[in-house]
């Protein structure tokens, strides 16, 4: 295997990206519009860009955010400020350079035989689905139907419902605190609405959010045998399979989050 | 463009030749292939593999990792396919490079060394063995055997007389560094690299538990540098052995200072995770520096720090 040049310095010189835009959408979240090479077209939902914080060594590594759409203007991702990263992140301006390597991982499969797509989201786990469900209604051209369930800790930290939208999707938002939707957990949320189904078959389910809302979710995928892809988290390294840092546990070993993942079928995941 | 094509940046380290100084660390880079969409690999000076055990290991339970100020914290636990799958499966990838191939081994005792070395040094596209006797993360070999001069010196011995391949030792820190240097080097090493992870722990204090799965792990990046320089300058002042230096090399400039310290070449490792084309910005940096100060021969810099006297 000969390495061939021009594919290693164009994807090199790649790496520097302009900032579109930069806005704050409520609370400590915010999205991320960047200008992307084309390439990044062939992007799948659930994939996720590694991006450099900061402008030298500190923070040390990289941070990766899943990417939750892809424009004709670029790469769209959806944080939340937790610390010193996602700061930075937020005091992007427009025309200002970013260092990204991506589209990393592999993403959602979007079942061919379901009928029903069910997404779910926790938090900011909102982000990968926004261009998950896009996916969905451009590659099934309408002929199924989504269902999309958010859970929030509360109605002011609600964002990016209004992603959501078309004829044959509808959505659902639940409220840990009471306080809009649904009272209680998303996944709870989920199974109530399951119950008034008659036949629980053709339905496919793709979750992101915390390990006990996945954890929840891939319990009443099992119960009621429903097919699950979940998004899984870890502290990233090289983001590029090389350091085996990243894993998870699966049924038949450890799996790279940034490689095998991060999206899994929650077959291949040992829960326990 | 290469302003300076006069700039000589060839090294030796021992037997091994290499076109500049500039290798990667073992475990941080893969089996090169994963980073060769990112960086022409022909560049570097030098490519050392990931760890590879006689059998599969499959490493340490997560998190494996924690960044802490200026440093990473891990404990990946040597997680490899083994000898047969590393033969098979990555080293026809590596063959094919006209850098120079290193490939990091580790065992449980002696005997797993020596099947490995034998094994490894029957194929093509080899150029060198790292003998790692440092890893902190496994609780049988690493660091157990890397600080007992009998034992690092019976090892070397063994390897010595078992291939004709050249071998160096990857030492840990913090043992009596001198004495294990000496006893590699009369084993018959033919250099050293130095250094590996520094035992190190973090602690969540909120949930009051260990950041990491394995509870401790090695520290690397920048903070490790100073101990890392340290360390390489007193190896190299007190015992005839060629060094590899590393800990912490994130520019050229850090660089140098391994250089000005005694190391005939350089790995960088968790430099690769911040930024993969980090190594070919800093071969050619290298380059522009020297060039710009009239050093022709890279080599002439090894070892000549100034103390004043
Ligand atoms: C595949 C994947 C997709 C993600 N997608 C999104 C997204 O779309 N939107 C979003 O807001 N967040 C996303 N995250 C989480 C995001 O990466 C972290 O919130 C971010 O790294 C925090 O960085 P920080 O410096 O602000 O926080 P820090 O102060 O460094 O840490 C806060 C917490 O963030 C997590 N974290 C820190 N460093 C890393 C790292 N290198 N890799 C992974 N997690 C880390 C840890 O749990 C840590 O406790 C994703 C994570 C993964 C693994
Ligand atoms: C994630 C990770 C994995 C590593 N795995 C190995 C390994 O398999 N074998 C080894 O000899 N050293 C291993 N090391 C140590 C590095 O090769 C190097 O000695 C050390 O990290 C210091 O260099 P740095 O600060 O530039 O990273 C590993 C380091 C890291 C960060
Ligand atoms: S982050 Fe290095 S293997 Fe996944």
């Amino acid at each position: 295997m000969v390495q061939r040049k021009e594919e290693v310095f164009s994807s090199a010189q790649k790496l520097r990206v302009e900032v579109v835009s930069n806005t704050h959408l409520k609370a400590n979240f915010y999205r991320l519009t960047i200008k992307t090479p084309a390439y990044f077209s062939k992007a799948q939902p659930g994939q996720f860009i590694h991006i450099k914080v900061g402008d030298d060594f500190s923070p040390l590594l990289r941070r990766p955010f899943s990417i939750s759409n892809v424009t004709s203007f670029g790469v769209d991702i959806v944080y939340r400020i937790v610390g010193k990263g996602t700061r930075f992140l937020s005091e992007l301006r427009e025309g200002e350079y970013l260092d990204v390597l991506g589209p990393l991982g592999r993403g959602f499969s979007i079942s061919r035989e379901a009928k029903i797509h069910i997404l779910v989201g926790g938090g900011v786990g909102v982000a990968p689905l926004i261009f998950l469900a896009r996916k969905i209604k451009e590659e099934t051209e309408g002929k199924v139907s989504i269902l999309v369930f958010l859970g929030f800790k509360r109605k002011e930290e609600i964002i990016c419902q209004n992603q959501f939208t078309g004829v044959n999707l509808s959505l659902h938002i639940a409220c840990e605190d009471g306080s809009y939707g649904y009272r209680g957990l998303v996944s709870q949320a989920v199974e109530d609405y399951l119950i008034n189904f008659t036949s629980l078959s053709g339905i496919s389910i793709y979750a992101c959010g915390p390990v006990e809302m996945l954890r929840a979710v891939a319990r009443l995928s099992f119960n009621y045998a429903i097919s699950s892809q979940v998004l899984m988290e870890e502290i990233i390294g090289c983001g590029l399979g090389a350091c085996r840092g990243c894993v998870v546990r699966g049924v038949a070993g450890y799996l790279r989050v940034c490689k095998e993942g991060p999206v899994f079928n929650i077959r291949d995941i040992a829960w326990s | 463009m290469d302003k300076f094509p006069d700039v000589d940046l060839t090294t030796s380290v021992g037997r091994v030749k290499l076109k500049n100084p500039i290798l990667v660390a073992a475990g941080t880079f893969g089996y090169g292939e994963e980073y060769s969409r990112y960086i022409d690999l022909n560049i570097l000076g030098g490519i050392i593999t990931k760890t590879i055990t006689l059998n599969p290991r499959e490493g340490n339970p997560p998190p494996r990792l924690a960044e802490t100020p200026c440093g990473l914290l891990n404990s990946i636990g040597l997680e490899n396919p083994g000898v047969d799958a590393f033969i098979s499966q990555k080293l026809p990838f590596l063959k094919e490079l006209t850098t120079a191939v290193i490939v990091s081994i580790a065992g449980e005792k002696e005997e797993e060394y020596l099947r490995l070395a034998e094994r490894l040094s029957k194929e093509e596209g080899i150029r060198a063995l790292e003998v790692n006797v440092s890893c902190p993360n496994v609780k049988l070999g690493g660091v157990a055997l890397g600080k007992d001069s009998g034992t690092v010196f019976s090892l070397a011995r063994r390897l010595k007389e078992a291939i004709d391949m050249p071998f160096i030792l990857k030492l840990p820190p913090f043992v009596d560094i001198v004495e294990v240097a000496q006893a590699a080097r009369e084993g018959g090493a033919e250099a050293l690299s130095l250094i590996n992870t520094v035992p190190a722990m973090a602690i969540d204090v909120e949930r009051r538990r260990p950041k990491l799965g394995n509870i401790t792990g090695g520290l690397s990046g920048p903070c490790i540098k100073p101990v890392a320089v340290k360390i390489v300058w007193e190896v190299t002042r007190k015992v005839d052995i060629p060094v590899i230096g590393m800990g912490g090399i994130m520019d050229f400039e850090d660089v140098l200072e391994f250089t000005l310290a005694g190391a005939s070449a350089v790995a960088v490792g968790t430099a690769n995770f911040t930024d993969p084309g980090v190594s070919v910005r800093i071969i050619k940096d290298l380059k522009n520096y020297l060039g710009a100060k009239n050093i022709t021969k890279f080599s002439e810099l090894v070892g000549r720090i100034s103390l004043g006297e």
